[in-house]
């Protein structure tokens, strides 16, 4: 199977990007399906990628004849193809989803930021080049600004601009970061700056990791760089929150996995000198802590569905943040399992949130006491999703909160224990707002309902349901998969002698 | 040659601080275009000719208009 | 904002931008450590992958790196390279004349991609953002502006083209070219009292561009087995007719740039139509 080829991933939905300002001249039901069948064919062609490297090992592919590390490369190994198979398969149903749905006037134009955010974010995952990923961070970071404020009323467009600035400071510490390591070590291929990182002063090495830390926490949602998430959360319609928290997050997650732990070879036993000794390991646990405890008791006060929603997302990021921190592999298994977790689950209760809202008129959840007497089947639905994030027993949550569980008993120091048992106690407060929002729906009242809805939008959270309440019950179908992507983390010396090794052999 | 980098710097700061602290939105768009002007400038002193020109093109000339208009569509005034 | 609120916010401003500030400027000027790289303000050629970009011997070089694997990182600069001459060496690996052109086209090209991309998504932005802004009639230009703009466009749009056309020679390329068109067309909008920009004809000549960019980069793939590879021959260095796809590719950018820019300013003016 020819690698090269796997650069269809990235040009089909860059060249279909290109047409659709055509086909929204026929029409803007053609642009709806061209995006959902885009999406199709990456996602197929992704999983065939992935049983492909998944056999045989990390693979490269080299753009432009040029091998690495004078020209930039992509870098298929199993970590990459898995997030990119996740963030594919949560476009196809947003955007099968987005079917559905009545046409405004602009939605030829949101199917085509929704296929260009969804593409960079797939291309930021499979990158090997770190100016590379820079640029598609900048494509993923102004999509999302015009996706966020699509909605039209006033607190889309201040959640939006509350973005905007974010998402500029960190792209300009970004963009500092990439000057200097361009600076002193003159390549910016991540394999030799893997090899060589070594050779900076430690002072300006620290430095490079602050800044990077700047940039990519921003689109992570890590505090103190998440404050833009309950404001662009509910200011955005409820479908386009679904490719937030699944598609975005992913990305920003996966550029710190791959840029902190592999290049900059910051893990168990690596310290980064700032004026003393600094463990970046222990910056991360902590920085998941806060997070988590920030989402889970902001959560509690809030009365709208979509801020639940939202601070729920950004403390499940800081549970992942804390399992890259504690280090070991079964700790990144573990994090990489609820990324998965999180990007499905998440994905399914915003399209059923939305679907509520539609249907009821408000998304005050007051409003939606009794929901679950009108229509069962969804209230059923969003039970199922929020079991998975809770992690009720035979649910996909359960898996990967035990697997992170299990690593940081592992490391077992006291630091680690007492960061443990604020992420137990966030636990524990999630399931009292979430089993608020069931009990109220299944209450006794009557509501009355306004649309019907699409058959289409039952289709997709259906699909969803499926894949919680199979990775639920058989956690182990993706247990080798996950086991190389964290090694493939780990593993600084086979990632190097790949990119550079096959650079030389062809 | 390092005596007039400063002095364009110093140009460049005054006329960012001039953007930032005046209340008239036309005022704080033209000294945006002469802090792309001189960004120019300070691109060509340091031997970049293409992002001299592209920095010329669009920050002074484009970017000033599109401000222009977008202030055209609002209020021209910033509120207290 | 009450003043003290405002006054306490910008005094932290001020500390963190100065505390930002002093690390920036003390991380500039460290030593080199274990006497390997050079500081950074001390820039050293020999030590970066540019210099074969420069040198034009990338082939080489990755045939050098693997008759001498990790070891090559440490020596750059002992690549053998042979003479350049403007207008007499013929079939280089990469034949355009001007430097930041081939890297930016060739060497690079896929970040030129991703950067096409985020003007046109701003784009796209603009025009789906803007919706309920009506036309006001600005006041009627005098009599010269409305000759002059009339007698200024054509050269100013062949100034354009001319520096889009001769992208890999001189200095410029697809984006100031574009930049310059789009100035054009403002020049237009702004002095003539009604000119009406077809923005339909606009936006299908930009997505045509769009493709083609891609698609060259498919052609590339299908035939060189590697995207965005070169195929078309390149010939003697400093002719017009040289540099293969890259003279392609920026006559194609430039007039996606140039028609994406008078888009953006033409909708900001008028508003949208459509609807």
């Amino acid at each position: 199977m020819n690698m090269n080829y796997a650069l269809l991933l990235i040009a089909v939905p860059l060249a279909v990007a290109f047409l659709q300002p055509l086909f929204g001249m026929i029409g803007k039901k053609i642009t709806k399906w061209v995006t959902f069948l885009t999406f199709a064919f990456n996602f197929a062609y992704a999983i065939s990628l992935l049983n492909f490297v998944t056999a045989n090992g990390p693979q490269i592919a080299v753009i432009g004849n040029w091998r690495p590390p004078f020209g930039i490369n992509l870098y298929l190994s199993t970590l990459s193809l898995f997030l990119a198979t996740i963030i594919y398969f949560v476009g196809m149903i947003v955007s099968f989803y987005f079917i559905g749905i009545k046409d405004k006037k602009i939605d030829d134009k949101l199917s085509l930021v929704m296929l260009l955010v969804v593409g960079a974010a797939g291309a930021i995952v499979m990158t090997g080049d770190l100016f590379n990923m820079f640029v598609f961070i900048e494509i993923l970071s102004i999509g999302t600004a015009i996706l966020i404020a699509s909605r039209d009323k006033g607190m889309s467009y201040k959640g939006a601009l509350k973005y905007m600035i974010f998402g500029s400071i960190g792209s300009a510490m970004l963009l500092f970061a990439i000057g200097f390591t361009y600076g002193t070590l003159g390549t910016l291929n991540l394999a030799e700056i893997a090899l060589r990182f070594h050779e900076i002063n430690p002072t300006l090495a620290s430095f490079i990791v602050l800044l990077f830390t700047g940039g990519v926490f921003v689109e992570a949602e890590l505090f103190p760089f998440n404050m833009w998430v309950p404001d662009s959360y509910e200011g955005a319609s409820p479908h386009i929150n679904a490719i937030l928290s699944g598609v975005v997050s992913t990305a920003g997650i996966y550029a710190i996995m791959r840029v902190f732990m592999t290049v900059f070879g910051i893990n168990i036993g690596d310290k980064i000198l700032i004026y003393g000794k600094l463990n970046f390991n222990a910056i991360l646990i902590a920085i998941g802590v806060i997070t988590t405890i920030i989402g889970e008791l902001s959560a509690l006060t809030q009365k709208d569905i979509k801020k639940i929603l939202a601070f729920s997302s950004m403390a499940q990021m800081g549970v992942i943040a804390f399992a890259i921190g504690i280090g070991n592999q079964t700790a990144l298994t573990g994090g990489i399992f609820h990324l998965f977790n999180h990007a499905i689950s998440k994905a399914l209760l915003f399209l059923v949130a939305a679907m509520i809202i539609r249907n009821v008129g408000s998304s005050n959840i007051d409003d939606m006491e009794g929901f679950g007497r009108h229509n069962k089947f969804l209230a059923i639905i969003f039970a199922i999703g929020a079991f998975g994030i809770i992690g009720i027993p035979f649910f996909n949550g359960f898996w990967s909160k035990m697997y992170i569980i299990d690593g940081a008993v592992m490391r077992s120091t006291p630091w680690t224990y007492f960061a443990l048992s604020f992420i137990l106690g966030a636990a524990l407060v999630e399931v009292f707002y979430y089993f608020r929002i069931i009990y109220k729906m299944f209450n006794d009242k009557k509501i009355t309902t306004k649309n019907r809805i699409h058959p289409f939008a039952y289709i997709s959270v259906i699909l969803l349901a499926i894949v919680v309440l199979t990775v639920g019950i058989y956690p182990s179908l993706f247990s080798n998969i996950l086991n190389s992507a964290s090694a493939g983390i780990f593993d600084r010396v086979h990632y190097i002698t790949t990119v550079l090794g096959m650079g030389v052999l062809r | 040659m390092v005596i007039l980098l400063y002095l364009v710097v110093l140009v460049l700061a005054i006329s960012a601080l001039c953007a930032i602290f005046t209340k008239d939105l036309l005022v704080s768009v033209v000294a945006l275009g002469v802090n792309s002007l001189i960004v120019s400038a300070l691109f060509f002193l340091m031997h970049a000719p293409d992002v001299a020109i592209t920095e010329a093109a669009i920050g002074a000339g484009l970017s000033t208009a599109i401000y222009v208009f977008a202030i055209r569509h609002t209020k021209r005034q910033e509120e207290k | 904002m009450k003043k003290t609120e405002f006054l306490t916010g910008s005094f932290i401003a001020l500390t963190l931008v100065v505390l930002l500030g002093v690390f920036f400027f003390q991380a500039l000027f460290q030593p080199s450590y274990e006497g390997k790289v050079m500081p950074i303000d001390n820039v050293n050629l020999k030590d970066r992958v540019s210099l074969h970009y420069v040198l034009k011997n990338v082939n080489d070089a990755s045939k050098y790196l693997a008759t001498n694997g990790m070891r090559y990182f440490n020596n750059r600069s002992s690549v053998p390279s042979k003479t350049i001459t403007f207008g007499k060496t013929k079939n280089l690996e990469e034949g355009s004349a001007n430097e930041v052109t081939s890297i930016v086209v060739n060497y690079r090209g896929f970040d030129t991609l991703g950067e096409v991309t985020v003007l046109f998504i701003s784009i796209i932005g603009l025009t789906m953002l803007i919706g309920g802004v009506k036309e006001k009639k600005l006041r009627m230009p005098s009599v010269i502006v409305r000759t002059g703009s009339k007698f200024l466009f054509p050269f100013i749009l062949l100034f354009g083209v001319y520096i889009f056309i001769h992208g890999h020679l001189t200095p410029g390329g697809g984006f100031p070219g574009g930049a310059v068109i789009a100035s054009g067309f403002l020049l237009l909008l702004l002095g003539l009292e009604n000119f009406k920009f077809n923005t339909t004809v606009s936006k299908v000549i930009e997505s045509l561009a769009g493709v083609t960019f891609v698609g060259i980069g498919l052609v590339g793939l299908f035939m060189k087995n590697s995207f965005l590879a070169n195929f078309i021959p390149t010939g003697t260095i400093g002719f017009l007719y040289s540099a293969g796809m890259v003279a392609l590719i920026y006559i194609v950018v430039g007039i996606k740039v140039g028609a994406e820019l008078s888009t953006g300013v033409a909708e900001l003016k008028e508003g949208n139509k459509n609807d």
